[in-house]
């Protein structure tokens, strides 16, 4: 997906950019290290970022996302704005089916971890009688 | 940025946890296999495997490789990843 320029940047990486220097914007303009800063990320890094250089990951922008006090669907929002912006082709609406074979599946999903953790409790508990 | 997110270990494993159950949550609702999920989003099974419990970091190109293969819109993604974190460990 995604429209590749000469510079490895694409349509969505740009829209991310813009939608992070916006939310910055309207948290007052705090300079982009001081963000960084209280992010607990390395100095200067939401310039890249926010010229749509780098590909952040998902934890990155949880931490700035909340350092300027809004929440990841907040930065979503505005990203798939500006996205729509830069690529009206972008995004896809595929509507959601939610089947009887889905719910039974998601049951059996549920199942099978509640096994696994019960499995991990009896395991933790006879190691702590053994020892 | 890529070691440097530890800051809180605690809340930031709570938040991968979150995204592992929501893509997890959509993929059941898809009903698609990991597998076919994997070939649809173009990302190994094993990687969705470790998505989905939790114990990766994905970039954002990653998620939005992700939510072509379970046909949703990112914010729909994390609208459910919200969700999921606000309903805590207990939540799936």
């Amino acid at each position: 997906m995604g429209l590749k320029d000469s510079d490895g940047q694409t349509a969505e990486l740009v829209a991310l950019g813009k939608a992070v220097r916006r939310l910055r914007e309207r948290h007052g303009w705090v300079p982009q290290n001081a963000v960084c800063f209280d992010a607990g990320l390395g100095d200067g890094y939401p310039g890249p970022l926010e010229l749509g250089r780098t590909n952040p990951r998902f934890l990155t922008l949880v931490a700035i996302t909340r350092t300027l006090g809004f929440t990841l669907g907040d930065l979503i929002a505005v990203y798939e704005h500006k996205l729509a912006g830069i690529d009206p082709h972008a995004g896809h609406d595929a509507p959601v089916c939610p089947t009887p074979e889905a719910l039974a599946h998601l049951h059996e999903l549920n199942t099978e971890w509640a096994e696994l953790q019960a499995r991990a409790l009896r395991r933790r508990l006879l190691r702590r009688r053994v020892g | 940025m890529h070691g440097k997110d530890r800051c809180g270990t605690r809340d930031i494993s709570r938040e991968q946890t979150a995204l592992g159950r929501a893509v997890r949550e959509i993929r059941a609702r898809r009903c698609l296999s990991q597998e076919e999920l994997g070939s649809d989003a173009r990302i190994h099974r094993n990687y969705v495997g470790s998505i989905e419990r939790g114990e990766m970091n994905p970039t954002f190109r990653t998620l939005l490789k992700l939510t072509v293969g379970l046909r949703v819109k990112l914010s729909d993604l994390i609208v459910i990843y919200e969700r999921q974190l606000a309903d805590g460990p207990q939540g799936l």
